[in-house]
């Protein structure tokens, strides 16, 4: 048991009765931070809180129990901490922070800016921030989940101060933080760079320019964007005055490629090379039912089956469709015999 | 926070017909399922019921199994 004198005893004491107003604190900050980062979009890795526990303080006041003459001088009894995906995130958090509480600078500290040249380590920005109508001041990490997975375990390495920790290990943890740090970057320029480049997509999109875009995840949504298929699928619609349930295109990226389309201008032109004949299956299959809902992903589905069909590719290519489409399945064969024989008597199949 | 995969498994071996009515039903279990973070998994669907489902382009939203 760490012994206190009174004037320390009676700072515990004074912790003791603020028990309640401090957990009030902690739930205002976590509240606050929630719906402020919720509604500014910003995505992070957590956002957690805690009230400093007792046996913590007793170690503290035992410490540093002179530079405290009063509870409120302590000013992490209260800690919250946000852990971003990316650095720059950090700043951003750091600015809305700023704006949500009173920075008390004097006690903040950006340990991002303390390193000496040839130093690595400990990377994080500790704001003392004060929330309006409270006494009590709280302390506020932000720091990358990277920052954050080196502090906790350099924390958990069993020692109190860094000079009792072996310099061999103190040099592995270094060297780790250094690439953690470069790990850290990169994933900002990565992110910055995808920024950039779906950009760049849905400029040469919105331009026509669809030759000039490879087909990948990106690239066919910011196409499907355009709507390409709207027309087909109201056509569709129409067939029995349906309604078209809006369902995700992404497992057709596969199909598409499949069917030889490495650019956007070959997806464009293989859906207004078959868009006909895929309206006329689709006539030919919904025509005698009373079916009226159908989703946006019948007008791409039964281009494909067209495709397929007209190139020759029959019932084992249609198989292989349905395969990529619903994952294998015994019952893809039978669907695809069943699709092949309605679809026989169509004028596409007999070219 | 609970990370276990909850699964909803709509068993359709009784199922000998489906008409729109019938495809909202499956709709509504499945968006409810997405909220709930839980997969809906469609069981001994028969033929005719499958093809309902590929001639209005739903099959691949669900799980169809055997």
């Amino acid at each position: 048991m760490t012994a206190l004198d009174l004037h320390q005893q009676m700072i515990l004491e004074e912790y003791r009765d603020s028990l309640p107003v401090l957990e009030q604190l902690k739930a205002k900050v976590l509240e606050t931070l929630h719906e402020t980062l919720d509604s500014s979009g910003l995505f992070v890795s957590a956002i957690e809180a805690r009230v400093k526990k007792e046996k913590s303080l007793t170690g503290k006041l035992a410490l540093k129990g002179a530079k405290y003459t009063r509870l409120a001088d302590v000013t992490d009894l209260v800690g919250a901490r946000v852990i971003t995906f990316y650095t720059d995130d950090v700043d951003r958090i750091a600015s809305i922070a700023e704006k949500l509480f009173d920075i008390d600078w004097d006690n903040s500290v950006d340990k991002r800016k303390l390193h000496q040249l040839d130093s690595f380590g400990y990377n994080s920005l500790h704001y003392i921030c004060r929330m309006p109508g409270y006494d009590f001041r709280f302390e506020l990490q932000l720091r990358t989940t990277l920052q954050h997975a080196w502090a906790a375990i350099n924390h958990d390495n069993g020692y109190k101060s860094d000079i009792e920790i072996p310099h061999e290990y103190l040099r592995r943890m270094n060297r780790l933080a250094g690439m953690l740090e470069m790990a850290d970057d990169e994933f900002s320029r990565i992110r910055i760079e995808l920024t950039d480049y779906r950009r760049r997509v849905q400029t040469l999109v919105k331009n026509g320019k669809l030759d000039d875009v490879l087909l990948d995840g990106d690239t066919f949504r910011s196409y499907l964007q355009a709507g390409p298929l709207n027309t087909l699928n109201r056509r569709i619609a129409a067939i029995n005055q349906a309604e078209i349930q809006e369902t995700p295109l992404d497992n057709y990226l596969q199909v598409l490629k499949s069917l030889n389309c490495n650019t956007l201008g070959d997806v464009d032109r293989l859906i207004k090379c078959y868009e006909e004949n895929a309206y006329l299956l689709a006539r030919h299959q919904l025509g005698n039912t009373d079916l009226d809902i159908i989703s946006s992903s019948i007008g791409l589905q039964n281009v494909c089956i067209v495709c397929i069909l007209s190139k020759g590719g029959g019932m084992i290519g249609l198989e292989r469709l349905f395969d990529t489409l619903n994952g294998q399945n015994a019952q893809n064969a039978t669907l695809a015999s069943m699709t092949y024989e309605q679809a026989r008597t169509l004028p596409f199949m007999k070219c | 926070m609970d990370v276990r995969e909850k699964e909803i498994v709509l068993d359709c071996s009784k199922l000998e017909y489906i008409s729109s009515s019938g495809l909202r039903i499956f709709l509504s279990i499945r968006k409810e399922a997405i909220v709930h973070g839980c997969k809906v998994i469609v069981r001994n669907m028969n033929t005719d019921i499958r093809q309902v489902f590929m001639m209005t382009g739903f099959i691949s939203l669900f799980d169809i199994q055997e």
